[in-house]
């Protein structure tokens, strides 16, 4: 599913980020953890093809991100790869439905709104279907920002710090979401996440320090 | 969900921003086509009343006056002529026709002109109703001359001394009273304000009233005078030349004449657009000041609009939209936008044309009319929709550079 080879990152103005090489099957559920800073969404944005490192190799679904051009990596992100953000990141001016189908259209399948429905329900959201972003409560945002990512059926979610700002008990359902929906959908699941919390969730984890990573199952 | 539901999306949410742009790019459009409208009509107008005149023949004075007076009815005339310049005219060897008019008064501010039934049949005019004259003091209305006045087949009325509209308030010849006969066809000329008499009611009238001024200074045994030792004249004469040869001397031969002016129609009219042309430029280049003001909003509000949306648009990225995807987003807001403005300120255009056309109508009887519409208008549209682009180009060449990872890390 993942496959990573010698692949370093640097901002610019910044050091280099070294990322351990570093496999995932499909299927597999897996914590990125570390301290902030050590480059856990950088890592996520590597394999998501939003960075393009420059040393190294990141290939996802068997295809490697550097073959690809720019308007083919944006294709292959919105159609098999879902990426749930810290903050909702959903659209204001767009109602959870359309945000949704949204998704659909720059993924470039076509309209499906019985999918839509089916993943609102799934989300108990469907009652807020046209409500605007502004007017969720946090927990419906999160929801609807989770139904965003798996509107296109995707084979790797991608979550970046999804629990920091929740308690324990909205922790341990969001983690539980997350693992459910991957599982349903037969995805990937990495959650780059610095939450101790999580880490009797994801039987699987990548620690990331600032002087050298480490695999561990 | 395609482009232009997205961008419906985003112009509801912010309504007042949108409401903006659109209302800018409407006043300026509008402006615009109501420039557009004046310039065409008046043109048209100018070329419709003046076909089938090659030169005007009146009394010396500025030749610009003699045609506004003669063959637009918008002016006071410059003078009178002799009567026998008719017979000379019709004789000469370059002269195919001659139309003579005699002005001098009006009804309720519409022209009574004296002439004769060629000038009915220069304007293709029919009756709608009645007949055309038979003798003097036999009067035929226009349509739209019939339309103000209430005039219809048997009904009387006595023309007041004066041409202009507000000479509403001078001298009616009531001791001479007019009889409608016949009214006309619309033609969509000169002709449908007008009320057409034989040249002889209009002498007849004013020897009447030359009879009763001397009745009221001497007493009724002066009537006994006779009033045809008056000489005759005209105001003017419409003259349609035999060959194109006639340009070159006919009017020069007039000029030599003491008295005389002779005018082209053709040369004078397309003087005056010279002159009207100027201020309808003055106009257009307000409009375009407006409309580039227009585009100026346009392009801070969509750059405004872009800051605000930077995440959203890394979001859509990170959703598989392409740069080329983002960047003609912005594109077609800004088209999207200029081009409903635009067409929100060719109503506007069109329907101020037509309040203006109503008022024009009523007060200085210059026919305007906001119903017609010009293929020069698709071309507003179309610049519209170029200026649109233009505005919303800086904006939509910084959504594509936009940098996914950096814009999502800023929160």
């Amino acid at each position: 599913m993942i496959e990573m080879e010698g692949v370093a990152y640097r901002y610019r103005g910044g050091d280099e980020i070294a990322f351990p090489d570093w496999r995932v099957e499909t299927g597999e559920q897996w914590h990125i953890r570390g301290p902030s800073g050590c480059g856990k969404t950088t890592l996520l944005h590597l394999i998501a093809g939003l960075l393009t490192p420059q040393r190294g190799k990141v290939a996802v679904l068997g295809t490697d991100w550097g073959t690809l051009s720019g308007g083919k990596r944006d294709r292959m992100r919105g159609r098999h790869i879902g990426i749930v953000f810290q903050r909702h990141h959903l659209l204001p001016a767009l109602t959870v439905k359309e945000n949704l189908l949204l998704a659909r259209s720059l993924a470039g399948l076509p309209r499906d709104s019985a999918r839509v429905h089916q993943v609102l329900e799934r989300l108990d959201l469907q009652h807020r279907a046209g409500a605007r972003p502004e007017t969720l409560s946090g927990g419906e945002a999160q929801r609807a920002s989770l139904a965003r990512a798996v509107i296109n059926g995707p084979q790797l979610l991608l979550a970046d710090e999804p629990t920091t700002a929740l308690d324990d008990t909205r922790c341990g359902q969001v983690v539980a979401l997350l693992r459910e929906l991957a599982r349903e959908h037969g995805a990937t699941l990495l959650v780059a996440s610095h939450d101790r919390r999580l880490e009797p969730h994801l039987e699987r984890a990548l620690t990331l320090t600032e002087t050298r990573s480490e695999a561990a199952a | 969900m395609t482009t232009l539901r997205l961008i419906l999306a985003y112009l509801r949410w912010r309504p007042l921003q949108a409401a903006l742009n659109l209302l800018l790019m409407a006043v300026g459009v509008a402006t615009l086509v109501v420039v557009l409208l004046f310039g065409h009509q008046i043109e048209e107008r100018l070329q419709r009343d003046a076909r089938g005149i090659d030169l005007v023949v009146g009394a010396q004075g500025s030749p610009i006056q003699l045609i506004l007076s003669s063959v637009f009815h918008a002016d006071i005339p410059t003078g009178n002529i002799p009567e026998e310049t008719v017979e000379r005219l019709r004789e000469h060897r370059l002269v195919a026709g001659v139309i003579p008019l005699a002005l001098g008064d009006s009804y309720r501010g519409l022209r009574i002109v004296g002439t004769e039934p060629a000038y009915i049949d220069l304007y293709g005019g029919k009756p709608a109703a009645g007949r055309l004259w038979e003798r003097a003091m036999e009067a035929v209305a226009g349509a739209d001359a019939a339309a103000r006045a209430g005039l219809a087949p048997g009904r009387t009325f006595s023309g007041t001394h004066g041409l202009l509209a507000d000479d509403h308030g001078g001298h009616v010849h009531d001791y001479a009273p007019y009889t409608v006969v016949g009214v006309l066809e619309p033609t969509g000329t000169v002709l449908d304000r007008l009320i057409l008499t034989p040249v002889e009611s209009v002498w007849h009238v004013h020897d009447e009233e030359a009879g009763h001024r001397h009745e009221e200074n001497h007493g009724h045994e002066a009537v006994a005078d006779d009033p045809d030792a008056a000489p005759r004249e005209l105001t003017a004469l419409l003259v349609r030349y035999r060959s194109p040869l006639a340009a070159l001397a006919l009017p020069r031969e007039i000029n030599r004449e003491p008295g005389l002016m002779a005018a082209s129609p053709a040369y004078e009219s397309a003087r005056l657009m010279e002159i009207l042309g100027f201020g309808l430029d003055t106009v257009r280049a307000f409009a375009w000041v407006l409309v580039g003001a227009a585009a100026l909003a346009l392009f801070i509000g969509l750059y405004n609009a872009l800051r605000e949306r930077r995440h959203d648009l890394a979001v859509m990225r990170t959703l598989g939209a392409s740069r080329l995807r983002v960047f003609l987003w912005i594109i077609s807001e800004g088209v999207l936008l200029a081009v409903l403005g635009a067409g929100l300120g060719l109503l506007l255009g069109h329907g101020a044309a037509e309040v203006l056309g109503s008022w024009l109508g009523a007060v200085r009887q210059v026919p305007f009319t906001g119903t017609v519409w010009l293929p020069g208008e698709l071309w507003l549209l179309a610049a519209a929709a170029g200026i649109g682009a233009l505005a919303a180009l800086p904006p939509a060449i910084q959504a594509y550079r936009t940098d996914i990872a950096t814009t999502l890390a800023e929160r």
